[in-house]
C-alpha cells in the first residue's frame, strides 16, 4: 500500500489537530512570488543549504538588489532530508544545493524546474558543466566542488604519505593517531579507487573487498569524524583522509599540516543549486544568477574557502587561488571521479559501511 | 428505607457528576497524550513495518518484518548491545557520582540546598551542543586538561563518560533531591534516637526513601543515553556505530523501516523496564 501525501493527509485529518501541523507545510499556504511582465520577482526564498554555506552578506545584498525580494536559509541535513523535503514540496523549498548523487533522485521525483535563462552561468568553468547527470545544463548550476586527500603533519609522520596505498599501509605504525572522514561516499569511494575499481563501484566482489580493508583499518583509528582536519591540527591525530575544504582550514592553523593528492586518484563531490518546481521559479532562476555573479560568488568563495567552479574570477582570494588544496592542477582535476548516484546499490553500500561502524 | 435509597442515590449521582467532571478535565491532557505521544508512536510503528524506496524515499506500507529480520543480523546486534551496555555505564556512573551529591544537598538548609541546586544545574542553561564543544576543547591535545594533568582523553573512552555523567548527572540529582526532600525529617532524628548510626540511617532510612528518586533518575539518564549520539560523536571520535547515531544519520531517510523498528523494539523494552520495577516498587512496599 503506497502512502501517498493524500493518505498522509487523511490520517492526520483524523488525529484532529496533528491535521493543522501537516497542512502547515502545503503548498496551497505558500505566498507566491509576484513577478509582473519584465520586472524582477519578489517574495521570500527559501532555500536549502549548508548554514551559512554563502557570502557574509549575500542574503542581504540580494534583498538590497531586488526591493521586495529576501532569502529564507533552511539549513540542509542530508541528502535524504533533502529528498524528504522537495517530495511533494513538502519543504516548501524553492532552490536546493544538490550533488551529483542527490540530482537523479530529484529528477526521478519529478520534482525539478528548468533554470531557465541564467545568464552569469557562462562564468562557470566548461569542466564543470554538462555533467552526466545533467548533460544540457537544464536544471544544475554548479557553485562548488570538492575531493578527499589525505592531511598529515610533517614533523610528526616520518615517512610522507602519497597514495591511498600508503595511508593504509602507514596506518599500523601511526596505530590510535589516524583519523578518518565519516562521509561514507568519501571514504568508500577512495578506498574502492585505491583497490583499483571504480569510486561508485556497486560490484558484490569489489565492495567484499573493499570491506576487508575497511575492517583491518578499524583498530588503528582514533576517530571518524567531520573534524578530522581540526585533529590533524591539534595532533590529537598525525594522519587522516580528509577533505580539501577542512583541510584548507588545518594547514591555516598549523603550518606543519600538509595535504596530499593520493596518486591512484580520488573521488570528489560537485555541487551546484537547482529549482524544486513551485510558485517562486523566477524568484529562484534570479537568485542563482544573482549568487553566480563574479563579485558575488567571490565573495561566497573567499568567506568558505572550498575549490571553486570560476577559475577565472579575480575578485577570489590571492590565498586562495594559489593555493593547491583550493585551487588543484589540473591534473588533479583529471583524476578525480565525482560520486555517482547508487540506486538500489546503496543498500550495499550501507551494509558495508554498518559492518565498518559497528566493527 | 425509602429515605436510606434516596440518600444513596443522591450520592451515587454526586460520585457520577465528579466522575464525569474529572473526566472532563483530563480531556486536554489525554488529547496532548494522544497527539503528542500514541499517534507518533503509532507511525513509527506503522513505518517499522514499511519499505522505502532508496531513491524517491517513497514509503511502501507493505507490513513486512523484513527490518526486524535486518535489526537481528549480527551487526545490529552488535550496534544494540554496546549501545545498552553504554547507557547501562552511563547510568551506573551517574547513580555513583550523583546519589552521594544528591544525599548531601538534601540534607542542606533551604537556602544552602538551593543556591546548590542551581549551580548543579547551571551547565544546563548552555545549548547541550555547545557544551560538549567546550568540552571538546579542553580535552585537545595541547588543551587546559592536557597541560594540566598530562593526560590526553579527547576520542578516548574517558572523555565519552566525563561528556555523559556532566551532561546527565544534574537529570539525576533532581529526582533524587526532590524524593528526600518529601520525606518528613523528622524520620531522621527518629532514627538517631532509636541508636541508628549514620551508616545504618543511610542504608535502613535514606536511601529507602530516596528509592523513589532514584528509580526516577536512573530511567531519565538510561532513557537518554541509550539514544545518545552527539557525545560519543564528539568526544569519543565516532569509531564505534550506535543505535543513537544510526537513528540520526538514516532514521529519517533510507533506513526509516530499520529506524522504526529499532525505536519500537528499544521503548517495548523500556516499557517492560519499568512495569517490572514499579511492580517489584509495588511488591517491597506491600511488604513494609
Amino acid at each position: 500500500m503506497q502512502v501517498s501525501r493524500r493518505t498522509l493527509l487523511a490520517w492526520a485529518a483524523a488525529a484532529g489537530p496533528a491535521a493543522w501541523l501537516v497542512a502547515c507545510g502545503d503548498d496551497d499556504d505558500a505566498a507566491p512570488a509576484t513577478t509582473a511582465p519584465g520586472a524582477a520577482p519578489t517574495g521570500t526564498l527559501n532555500l536549502l543549504n549548508f548554514a551559512g554555506w554563502a557570502g557574509p552578506t549575500t542574503y542581504a545584498d540580494f534583498a538590497a538588489a531586488y526591493p521586495g525580494a529576501s532569502v529564507n536559509e533552511i539549513a540542509w541535513v542530508s541528502n535524504d532530508d533533502t529528498v524528504t523535503k522537495a517530495r511533494g514540496r513538502a519543504g516548501d523549498i524553492d532552490v536546493a544545493l544538490v550533488d551529483g548523487t542527490t540530482f537523479p533522485r530529484l529528477a526521478a521525483l519529478g520534482v525539478l524546474a528548468p533554470l531557465g535563462n541564467v545568464p552569469n552561468m557562462v562564468h562557470v568553468d566548461s569542466r564543470y558543466r554538462a555533467n552526466d547527470w545533467d548533460p544540457g545544463d537544464e536544471f544544475f548550476a554548479p557553485t562548488d566542488h570538492g575531493r578527499t586527500g589525505i592531511v598529515y603533519r610533517r614533523d610528526l609522520v616520518a615517512t610522507p604519505p602519497t597514495s591511498w596505498a600508503d595511508f593504509v599501509s602507514l596506518a599500523p605504525e601511526y596505530s590510535g593517531k589516524v583519523a578518518m572522514l565519516d562521509y561514507q561516499r568519501s571514504v568508500m569511494g577512495n578506498l574502492l579507487v585505491m583497490l583499483g575499481h571504480p569510486g561508485s563501484s556497486t560490484d558484490a566482489a569489489h565492495l567484499a573487498e573493499l570491506q576487508d580493508v575497511l575492517l583491518g583499518l578499524k583498530p588503528h583509528l582514533l576517530a571518524v569524524s567531520g573534524e578530522v582536519g581540526k585533529a590533524v591540527a591539534t595532533g590529537d591525530a598525525v594522519m587522516a583522509m580528509c577533505d580539501a575544504y577542512d583541510a584548507q582550514l588545518a594547514l591555516t592553523s598549523n603550518p606543519d599540516v600538509v595535504f596530499v593528492d593520493p596518486s591512484e586518484g580520488q573521488v570528489g563531490y560537485l555541487e551546484g543549486l537547482v529549482i524544486l518546481d513551485g510558485p517562486r521559479n523566477d524568484l529562484g532562476r534570479t537568485f542563482i544568477d544573482f549568487f553566480l555573479a563574479p563579485a558575488n560568488y567571490a565573495a561566497f568563495i573567499n568567506n568558505v574557502a572550498s575549490p571553486y567552479v570560476q577559475p577565472d574570477n579575480a575578485g577570489i582570494d590571492a590565498a586562495l587561488r594559489q593555493s593547491p588544496v583550493i585551487n588543484p592542477p589540473a591534473e588533479v582535476v583529471g583524476r578525480l571521479s565525482y560520486h555517482e548516484f547508487l540506486g538500489e546499490a546503496q543498500a550495499q553500500w550501507d551494509a558495508v559501511w554498518d559492518a565498518f561502524g559497528a566493527a | 428505607m425509602g429515605r436510606r435509597v434516596g440518600r444513596l442515590r443522591r450520592r451515587l449521582t454526586r460520585l457520577g457528576t465528579e466522575g464525569a467532571s474529572q473526566r472532563f478535565l483530563a480531556l486536554p491532557d489525554t488529547a496532548l497524550l494522544l497527539v503528542a505521544v500514541v499517534i507518533p508512536l503509532l507511525f513509527v510503528v506503522a513505518r517499522s513495518l514499511a519499505q522505502v524506496d532508496p531513491v524517491t524515499l517513497e514509503v511502501n506500507q507493505a507490513w513486512t518484518w523484513e527490518a526486524y529480520r535486518r535489526m537481528l543480523s549480527p551487526v545490529y546486534r552488535e550496534v544494540l548491545a554496546r549501545s545498552a551496555a553504554f547507557a547501562a555505564a552511563t547510568v551506573v556512573l551517574c547513580v555513583a557520582i550523583g546519589t552521594p551529591a544528591a544525599l548531601a544537598i538534601s540534607r542542606l538548609s533551604e537556602r544552602w540546598r538551593t543556591v546548590m541546586l542551581v549551580i548543579v544545574l547551571l551547565p544546563s542553561f548552555v545549548n547541550f551542543t555547545v557544551r560538549i564543544f567546550a568540552w571538546q576543547g579542553l580535552l585537545a591535545n595541547g588543551g587546559p586538561v592536557q597541560t594540566v594533568f598530562g593526560v590526553r582523553w579527547l576520542y578516548q573512552p574517558p572523555a565519552v563518560a566525563l561528556g555523559m555523567v556532566t551532561a546527565y548527572v544534574p537529570l539525576y540529582v533532581l529526582p533524587v533531591v526532590a524524593g528526600l526532600h518529601r520525606a518528613p525529617p523528622d524520620v531522621f532524628d527518629a532514627a538517631a534516637d532509636l541508636g541508628a548510626g549514620p551508616w545504618r540511617t543511610l542504608w535502613r532510612v535514606t536511601l529507602p526513601l530516596a528509592r523513589v528518586g532514584i528509580a526516577t533518575g536512573t530511567g531519565v539518564v538510561g532513557v537518554l543515553s541509550l539514544g545518545e549520539f552527539v557525545v560519543p560523536t564528539l568526544l569519543g571520535g565516532g569509531r564505534v556505530m550506535l543505535v543513537g547515531s544510526l537513528l540520526a544519520e538514516r532514521g529519517a531517510g533510507r533506513d526509516q523501516p530499520l529506524a522504526g523498528a529499532l525505536t519500537t523494539v528499544l521503548l517495548l523494552t523500556l516499557a517492560l523496564g519499568a512495569a517490572l520495577l514499579t511492580m517489584a516498587r509495588r511488591r517491597v512496599m506491600r511488604h513494609e
